[in-house]
């Protein structure tokens, strides 16, 4: 756990073993440590009801952690006997549903949070800059009852970083949008965060979202935090099954290892070598990618297809009845009830000690 | 439900020309009135003026007070505010005479209230009279009306809109008149709105207050001077309208959020304000719902002792007061099904035109109602003998309350999609059977919700029972009212206690149970 002091100038948010919990129910998010680095996006990723949208609104102020400390820059915003109110946090934050003010134009909107004390001109001139940014210049006048829900959410995205938050949180900002819409507007949303460079913390269930969006993924589930590490490593090293399991697919399979390889179902596999070389049973992770289906074998067969284009998904069932995943790049070279042979492919494999209720 | 539409249609016309009547009948005759009808409008300038005021006052001042107290019951950390929520709405149940006559039963010699001024050393005050104390009271009992659409509308509204504007550096306060309000305007009007029509129709509170307007000249007026009672009716039947125009005009535009909303978020903290909060919230209920009531129980305590109350004569009206009810609400029902049916099925023009008759029923004062049919019944000679019978009072009442059902009815007509019409015609090729099967099942909730609340609506309906009831027939409403006019206060309070309890009962099935599971369901998510 992180007890080194804070307050470095280049730690944008610090969250120190925050818990938070409603009445007697079992917290929602517990004893979670995090620091996000200024000017980088860090995604909250986990399956939903695993505490990573309250989380987040605890950093915004909208939830009272009951344990734990937030500090945003050098400022405690919430801590044992400290508060400070949302609308002194300086935050920014778009939600799940486009929540801008019916009752006021898109231009009202962005102007918003802008102060109203101000002269005139800087501040229309700050809502046509950000308008400009998320591209509806032209949609100043409207109402957003008007706009397509992916226009909205550029709005509110518009409106979120208009006053020049320190901070801007994400809360699952295109999930209520259709599947193309979603890839166009998260390509743009990581385009603009990155241009303005503020920091940002993004939440989703959606580990594509997470990986098109974030410097540094942090992985929750069961209100704990399970992983914060970059998308590669985390797609490569994950810390324990589960986390494998969630990011991207995975087959777990059983081997007994001896020296830096593995005898498993899928044939020998070269074992990670960043610990010290294990011996006896172990879990090995084999991801689809790294298998690969030879015609004319003896060994399995082939259970499901399903082609998707640009590759083709098997469904494969070994001897033993267990079904692994494989996923070949190109044309479909099987199909359903072909007996074929596997091979693993990969360069090495992470690996656990074997669970001992695996079988 | 009807093969073909043409027994539908020609029923829907039938009851547009019903409902329709007392509104046309009024302003042909005030309209044929020739010379007198100058005289008969300058002698009505002052109650029309008092008029205006007291409607203008109190939806103003129920606007304001239901909005607050929505807020507060919704929106904040107020002290036991689950409580306080379900409590606030009880004055609903409580019909606006009964109350003016059990707050002035208690401030005469002998009353709760009265006692209650002398214990803490004030001089009880003599004359409760005019334009304030109505003011006052009838906000008190009609706040509700305000309190019920703003506070739903407050419980469904997205709270990432609040969150938005705190983030963006809005103060809670600021959040609310910024952001909040111009969210549940459209609730705020639509309950001032109703507000307004109940001044504008009320009738026993301001008789009973003293204070002068023109339901009181109908009323005064209505067997010695007909020119001015028919000029007095059409003028509310005016300002009726009026009230119905300016609303939906300024309530207009599709600015608002209708998407609802699950997730909960944290009330706003009072804070210094929680005291004075709760203070509100109590006087609110004191003048609402506990001066009325104590003074009500104390009168009937005392009239049980020394046995002045006969309890047996109370019998009489309370059945009357149900069976009449009862037969009213399943023949409002059956009068507004097929313009349910036509204007959320088939959406043709004959049923739009039948549902605007329907509604303007409502903002049709109870009394122009009754003075309308009591003339008709007087002066043509085939209906001469209708006149003072039930069935005249049953048609009253209907066009009066028809709206309320025809809410309800136009919601379950709904609930039975055209889809589900269609797969049923697959499935059952029998149109009468499908009604049974199919139809009825999924209407019957919102058919007997629609029926409640017209019997709701007859139980304390006061003026037009007055003017159409057969002679010597009491419901309970006329029993109180009697009773209080002849000064038996003791049975006046039994009556009025008896007739709370029935209403309250029903008040709980048809709103209040509702809003408890609404409230409870809002906590738990």
């Amino acid at each position: 756990m992180m007890h080194h002091a804070m307050g470095r100038t280049d730690t944008a948010i610090t969250i120190e073993r925050v818990s938070i919990r409603y009445g007697d129910a079992p917290p929602v998010v517990r004893d979670v440590s995090l620091v996000v680095a200024a000017g980088s996006t860090t995604v909250l990723l986990g399956p939903s009801g695993c505490g990573k949208t309250t989380l987040l609104r605890a950093i915004a102020g909208l939830e009272t952690p009951s344990a734990g400390r937030i500090m945003l820059g050098d400022r405690t915003v919430s801590g044992p006997g400290e508060w400070v109110a949302p609308e002194r946090r300086q935050v920014g934050m778009v939600f799940q549903d486009p929540s801008l003010f019916p009752h006021l134009t898109v231009a009202e909107n962005v102007a918003f949070g802008l102060r109203r004390t101000g002269d005139r001109t800087s501040r229309d001139l700050r809502v046509a800059e950000m308008l400009e940014l998320v591209g509806l210049a032209e949609m100043a006048g409207r109402k957003p009852g008007t706009l397509s829900g992916g226009q909205q959410q550029r709005v509110a995205l518009a409106r979120s970083l208009a006053p020049s938050p320190a901070v801007l949180l994400l809360d699952e900002p295109f999930s209520a949008l259709d599947a193309m819409l979603r890839t166009q507007l998260r390509t743009d949303v990581a385009a603009i965060v990155r241009e303005v460079g503020v920091t940002t913390v993004f939440v989703t269930h959606d580990q594509d979202e997470a990986f098109v969006m974030g410097d540094t993924i942090a992985v929750m589930h069961d209100g704990v935090l399970r992983q914060v590490a970059s998308p590669e490593q985390l797609y490569r090293c994950p810390a324990d099954p589960w986390v494998a399991d969630f990011v991207g697919e995975s087959n777990i399979v059983a081997g007994v290892a001896t020296g830096d390889t593995a005898a498993t179902v899928v044939g020998t596999v070269r074992l990670d070598g960043s610990v010290p070389p294990p011996s006896g049973d172990v879990d090995v992770l084999v991801r689809p990618e790294h298998l690969t289906a030879v015609a004319g074998g003896t060994q399995a067969v082939i259970a499901s297809v399903e082609f998707y284009g640009h590759d083709a998904r098997y469904e494969v069932r070994l001897p033993t009845g267990e079904v692994v995943v494989v996923r070949e790049q190109g044309d479909q070279r099987h199909v359903a009830g072909d007996p074929v042979d596997l091979h693993w492919v990969g360069s090495s494999a992470r690996w656990w000690p074997a669970q001992t209720d695996r079988r | 439900m009807i093969r073909q539409g043409v027994p539908r249609r020609i029923a829907t016309v039938m009851v547009a020309v019903l409902f329709a009547s007392p509104g046309v009948v009024v302003l042909w005759r005030a309209a044929s009135l020739g010379d007198s009808a100058a005289e008969a409008f300058a002698e009505l300038a002052g109650p029309a003026w008092r008029t205006i005021q007291l409607a203008v006052l109190v939806s103003v001042s129920c606007a304001v007070v239901g909005t607050v107290l929505a807020w507060l019951v919704t929106a904040t950390d107020l002290p036991g505010r689950r409580w306080w929520r379900i409590a606030l709405i009880l004055p609903i149940a409580l019909p606006s005479f009964v109350g003016v006559t059990a707050i002035l039963a208690g401030f005469t010699p002998g009353g709760v209230l009265h006692a209650l001024w002398e214990a803490v050393g004030l001089e009880p005050p003599k004359r409760i009279r005019g334009l304030v104390p109505s003011w006052l009271l009838l906000t008190t009992y009609s706040y509700p009306f305000v309190l019920l659409p703003v506070s739903a509308r407050l419980a469904t509204l997205r709270p990432s809109l609040a969150e938005s504007a705190r983030l963006l550096g809005s103060s809670p306060w600021s959040t609310f008149v910024r952001v909040t309000l111009p969210q549940v305007r459209g609730a705020v009007t639509g309950g001032a709105l109703i507000v307004a029509l109940y001044v504008l129709s009320e009738f026993g509170a301001v008789q009973l207050l003293g204070y002068d307007t023109l339901t009181r000249v109908i009323y005064a007026t209505r067997q010695v001077d007909r020119p001015r009672s028919f000029m007095a009716a059409a003028m509310v039947l005016v300002l009726s309208v009026v009230v119905v125009i300016i609303v939906r005009r300024s309530g207009g535009g599709r600015t608002v959020d209708d998407r609802t909303t699950g997730p909960r978020t944290a009330p706003i903290a009072l804070r210094a304000w929680t005291v004075p909060a709760l203070v509100t919230c109590g006087g609110v209920l004191a003048v609402g719902v506990a001066a009325p009531l104590s003074s009500l129980v104390a009168w009937a305590a005392a009239g049980v002792r020394d046995g002045r109350i006969d309890l047996s004569a109370l019998t009489g009206p309370a059945a009357n007061t149900v069976v009449v009810g009862v037969i009213t609400a399943v023949v409002a029902v059956l009068a507004v099904l097929p313009v349910a049916i036509g204007s959320v099925r088939h959406r043709d023009p004959v049923s739009a035109v039948a549902a605007v008759t329907v509604v303007g029923g409502f903002a049709l004062p109870a009394i122009v109602i009754a003075l309308a049919f009591a003339v008709v019944t007087l002066n043509v000679p085939i209906l001469g003998g209708l006149y003072q019978t039930l069935p005249v009072l049953v048609v009253a009442y209907v066009v009066h309350f028809g709206s309320q059902a025809l809410v309800a009815v136009e919601q379950s007509a709904r609930t039975v999609s055209r889809p589900l019409l269609d797969s049923g015609r697959l499935l059952e090729p029998v149109w009468w059977r499908r009604a049974v099967r199919i139809e009825m099942p999924l209407m019957r909730p919102g058919l007997v919700a629609g029926g409640g609340l017209v019997l709701l609506a007859t139980f304390k309906e006061l003026p037009a029972t007055l003017l159409l009831s057969p002679i010597g027939f009491r419901t309970l409403a006329t029993e109180v009212w009697a009773s209080f006019e002849e000064g038996f206060l003791a049975q006046a309070s039994v009556a009025a206690i008896v007739l709370l309890v029935v209403s309250g009962a029903l008040t709980w099935l048809l709103v209040l149970r509702h809003e408890i599971a609404a409230v409870n369901q809002g906590e738990r998510a």
